[in-house]
């Protein structure tokens, strides 16, 4: 979300069009998907 | 001697338009720094919108400046951040409300003044911004709903620990987990809510008032990063938490 917050602004800066509402997705995450690569880089997780 | 002189004074003429340059560059709406304001700075989920936040900045040759409110409901703390980022012109601000109504005033005065804000994580009470990036924060309750439904295997009774009045984000999770349950779980009752506030402690405080009162429970819902770790924290603290029974979930988001 602070990726696409920045990225946005920029995009908007830059003169671009940008779209009203961005969604930016829901994961669900259990104990058992903890060790996925996915759910470790959304939640950053090292 | 005065050759030396006279290119040292020289050096010192390049050194002082290079300032100018800099100060005229710093002053002109031409920054390069970018505000994130998050609702609030203690909380581990604020670090991973930090990590993504920088990461976007590098990329794209901005600077970021990284600053909100300790607690998510100090609000007032909240407006003066975004006052104080105004006043030094900033190229654009990406905030996460931590009052959808509160911040509106602040939101407004930076859309009449032309600099560029992007709302993240919460909605606002007004549509004077450059765009909403966010969850579907009731989606995240409705599908924290359907785990407990299928864990349950449709029939309890279960608590809800809130966040706090006025947070946009959390109250659309609590409204989509609260609506699904009467909906799809006619089995599962919602005995008891209460806000757990902006810490981990009123959170923990919160939750043992509720395990308190009702003795018998099946499951408990938490609908962010402070509210579930003082849930866990009062589950253990009285042995109520069936790992196996109770197995932890958490809807995330980028």
């Amino acid at each position: 979300m602070g990726y696409i917050g920045v990225k946005t602004l920029v995009d908007k800066i830059d003169g671009k069009d940008v779209p009203k509402l961005i969604d930016t997705g829901v994961e669900l995450v259990t104990v058992e998907r903890l060790e996925e690569p996915k759910i470790k880089a959304l939640l950053n997780l090292q | 001697m005065k050759k030396i002189a006279g290119i040292v004074a020289l050096v010192v003429v390049a050194a002082i338009f290079v300032i100018i340059g800099v100060v005229r560059k710093g002053s002109g709406g031409e920054d390069r720094r970018i505000a994130v304001i998050p609702k609030g700075t203690s909380s581990v989920f604020w670090e991973s919108v930090r990590a993504g936040a920088e990461e976007a900045g590098k990329e794209l040759g901005y600077e970021i400046s990284w600053n909100g409110p300790e607690l998510e409901s100090d609000r007032e703390r909240q407006i003066q951040i975004v006052e104080d980022f105004i006043a030094l012109k900033v190229a654009g601000v990406v905030l996460a409300p931590n009052g959808s109504t509160a911040l509106v005033p602040k939101v407004e005065e930076m859309f009449v003044k032309n600099i560029p804000c992007v709302i993240i994580d919460s909605e606002i009470d007004t549509d004077k911004y450059v765009s909403f990036a966010a969850t579907n924060n009731y989606q995240g309750g409705v599908i924290a709903a359907r785990r407990m439904g299928k864990i349950l295997d449709g029939e309890g009774r279960v608590i809800v620990v809130k966040f706090m009045p006025g947070s946009g984000s959390t109250t659309n999770r609590e409204n989509g987990f609260i609506d699904t349950i009467e909906k799809e779980f006619g089995g599962i009752e919602i005995v008891d809510t209460k806000y757990g506030m902006a810490t981990v402690e009123t959170a923990l405080q919160a939750a043992e008032d509720l395990l308190t009162k009702h003795a018998e429970l099946d499951g408990l819902y938490a609908c962010n990063a402070g509210t579930s770790v003082g849930s866990a924290q009062a589950l253990q603290s009285q042995g109520r938490s069936r790992r196996n029974a109770h197995r932890q979930a958490q809807v995330g988001s980028h």
